[in-house]
């Protein structure tokens, strides 16, 4: 069967791509979502800039969290409710394959433009200057772990009726440790400490989980289409 | 090989093992209620106090048990979550079903007894503690489980989507244990190891803690034994086996 | 009917067959059917039965989107028997839901769809006008009223060239001249050597010849 796997990834990153295009206010939702989050600390905490730089870090993982997760949730969502999820299951071409071109146009309309836009939030909450390049480097891999644990979530509540409210809680345990490591490599560099150990620790990690995730996620949308 | 898997498959048919593990559970509730007084007997009147501690050390007769058991169930949960996944047995789903809620109050009472540990020892019932904050993981791992499990009407499917979610997790686990460990080194590093005997406590201290760990898995293999023969009882309802065993 | 693209005019599918011995299915507490034992021997397999009696479930099963409780399900091209992962990419699949995106445009979809399959290249908008729906090519999905979305959905059987259609109630929402027009579809894949299987409430207008009725109420 002549089914070319190269041409079924690049129209499956094509599709995504323009279709978010087309609705851009909500592709970019999620990035006004992470600066509100981002606001929403100075006010509630305090808006001395010494107190805020000690929290910069965490609080640009945190919010970088949320927003990269709100964005997930509905992965497949839409292919799931139009029926193209069936095509896709019948293509011949691998389900895990057709993941990862998912979640790389999903991450290139959400975990990129976060990894570009953390800067200006991580200099609005006053983080050390020194802390800026592993900030991204960080948050470079680490929304690509997100991504990976939130495509397992998506597809296994795609089919449920309340799964926006089970998605959190299946798959914020399962991000704790990209979160420890994102955050403290942050916080080392802005404390002048090495962060090379986290960074690496989270580059392992990384490559863990999109290694391996692609394949739980395509056995979970299986469950769901069944 | 082939010999073995036709004995599983047969053990694992439904109406055997409701027959089978109806035999065998008071061969494990009884030893395990027997273990439990002694255990029970040893650590709370003959054990020692704790020269720093003093009485409330003996909360570690239950703590620790219930501590590595709560890991142990979440193991477990997740390998017949893949025998499930993989051979396609119906059973092995059932019993990571019935390990779910008692995974999950083992975990619950190891944070609980966990925790009044700590107020004497660390002067405040929670702390952000490497350990305690693994275990609170591991409680949202097993809500997480029974809660997609749920979330399905169909059972099958749901015990499918839930048996993923144990297998991720199951691999997550170690992660998330040393990242939280790595995160906070603060706790008192871990006093009995396997690899190094029995280090840093002392035997007569050691024993009732042995009695207890035994006292807890025995009872925990009888409840889960018990709550598989009832989810067993509700999937196959409508199977015409159900009504020969209950009209007997 | 229009005549097909010249391309395609003398294209002809390799044989395929299928065998279903002791299929059984339930869904939730609910037997749909037991005992199904079925081999197709006309191009076109009409499923019929009441509401609930487990026709689309059949077509998931028969697809391999769902699993059977028992039974084997065997797809045989040229006397081989295929697996299920050899059997997958020559079924071409309408479910309930369409399978379209409603932001892009039908051409857009149509083009997605067959670069999951692409046995053979079809010229998108060519066969949209083969076929008397140029004027939906460049309109988004959306905007399409029930019956065109379906034509364009049926439509991709057509285009990804698989020697097999699964469909679930195509003339649903089709008007008269809608269900004609997806008669004219299955001629041209009867006579391209191909095999359909499909679920619905009316006879297809066809060549009783051609078809082959499984009724699952009985």
């Amino acid at each position: 069967m002549s089914v070319s796997y190269r041409q079924a990834f690049v129209g499956q990153i094509r599709k995504d791509l323009r279709q978010s295009g087309r609705r851009l206010a909500q592709t970019l939702t999620p990035l006004f979502f992470f600066s509100v989050v981002i606001a929403l600390f100075p006010l509630a905490m305090t808006p001395d800039s010494e107190a805020l730089a000690k929290i910069a870090g965490g609080v640009v993982w945190v919010a970088a969290l949320l927003a990269a997760l709100l964005s997930l949730q509905t992965l497949f969502r839409g292919d799931f409710e139009d029926g193209s999820l069936e095509l896709m299951a019948l293509s011949g071409v691998p389900m895990w394959f057709q993941v990862i071109a998912k979640q790389m146009a999903h991450w290139l309309l959400t975990g990129l433009p976060l990894v570009i836009l953390a800067p200006i939030a991580a200099y609005s909450l006053n983080l050390n200057g020194d802390a800026y390049i592993t900030l991204m480097m960080a948050l470079l891999l680490g929304t690509l772990v997100l991504s990976s644990f939130g495509a397992i979530g998506a597809a296994l509540t795609v089919s449920v009726g309340q799964g926006g409210l089970l998605f959190p809680v299946l798959v914020l345990p399962l991000i704790v440790p990209a979160l420890i490591l994102g955050a403290k490599a942050t916080e080392f560099a802005a404390q002048g400490r090495d962060p090379g150990g986290a960074l690496s620790l989270l580059a392992a990690l990384c490559i863990l989980s999109v290694s391996l995730a692609p394949f739980a996620t395509a056995a979970s949308l299986r469950v769901s289409l069944d | 090989m082939n010999a073995f898997m036709n004995w599983f498959y047969r053990m694992a048919s439904p109406p055997h093992f409701y027959r089978w593990s109806g035999t065998a559970i008071p061969w494990f509730l009884v030893p395990a209620t027997v273990l439990a007084v002694i255990g029970l007997y040893l650590a709370l009147v003959t054990s020692p106090t704790d020269y720093q501690m003093g009485d409330t050390v003996r909360i570690m007769y239950v703590h620790v048990p219930v501590a590595w058991l709560s890991l142990m169930c979440y193991t477990s949960m997740a390998v017949a979550s893949a025998i499930g996944l993989i051979w396609r047995i119906k059973l092995a789903h059932a019993v990571a079903a019935a390990i779910a809620p008692a995974g999950a109050s083992l975990t619950a009472l190891a944070l609980f007894t966990g925790s009044l540990w700590g107020k004497p020892t660390w002067g405040t019932y929670w702390v952000w503690d490497a350990r305690l904050t693994s275990y609170l993981m591991l409680l949202f791992l097993f809500a997480g489980f029974a809660l997609l499990r749920n979330a399905f009407s169909d059972v099958q499917r749901g015990d499918r989507a839930a048996a993923i979610l144990a297998i991720v997790g199951v691999v997550n686990i170690p992660i998330i244990h040393y990242s939280v460990n790595w995160w906070n080194t603060l706790h008192q590093p871990a006093s009995f190891s396997v690899t190094k005997g029995q280090a840093g406590i002392d035997s007569s201290m050691l024993w009732p803690l042995f009695t207890m760990l035994f006292a807890v898995t025995l009872y925990l293999v009888a409840l889960v034994l018990m709550r598989t023969r009832n989810e067993v009882l509700i999937r196959e309802r409508r199977k015409a086996w159900i009504k020969e065993v209950l009209v007997k | 009917m229009n005549t097909a693209a010249p391309s395609r005019a003398h294209f002809r599918h390799t044989h395929i067959k299928l065998d279903v011995v002791g299929l059984e299915c339930w869904r939730g507490d609910l037997q749909l059917f037991s005992e199904l034992t079925l081999t197709t021997s006309r191009p076109v397999l009409h499923i019929c039965g009441i509401n609930g009696s487990g026709k689309t479930t059949l077509l998931k099963v028969l697809s391999f989107l769902t699993r059977p409780e028992q039974g084997t399900i065997n797809w045989q091209q040229a006397g081989a028997s295929l697996s299920p992962r050899e059997a997958t990419p020559l079924i071409s699949y309408v479910g309930h839901r369409d399978g379209l995106n409603g932001v892009l445009t039908a051409a857009e979809n149509l083009e997605w769809a067959t670069g999951l399959h692409r046995r053979h290249r079809h010229d998108v908008v060519q066969c949209l006008q083969d076929h008397q729906l140029a004027h939906l090519a460049r309109r988004p999905v959306a905007a399409l009223s029930a019956g065109q979305r379906r034509r364009v959905a049926l439509l991709r059987s057509l285009l990804s060239g698989c020697p097999v259609w699964i469909w679930d109630e195509p003339y649903a929402n089709l008007d008269e001249a809608g269900r004609q027009w997806a008669n004219g579809l299955l001629k041209e894949h009867v006579t391209a050597n191909g095999l359909a299987l499909m679920t619905t409430h009316l006879q297809p207008a066809l060549d009783s010849a051609a078809v082959q009725t499984l009724d699952l109420s009985s």
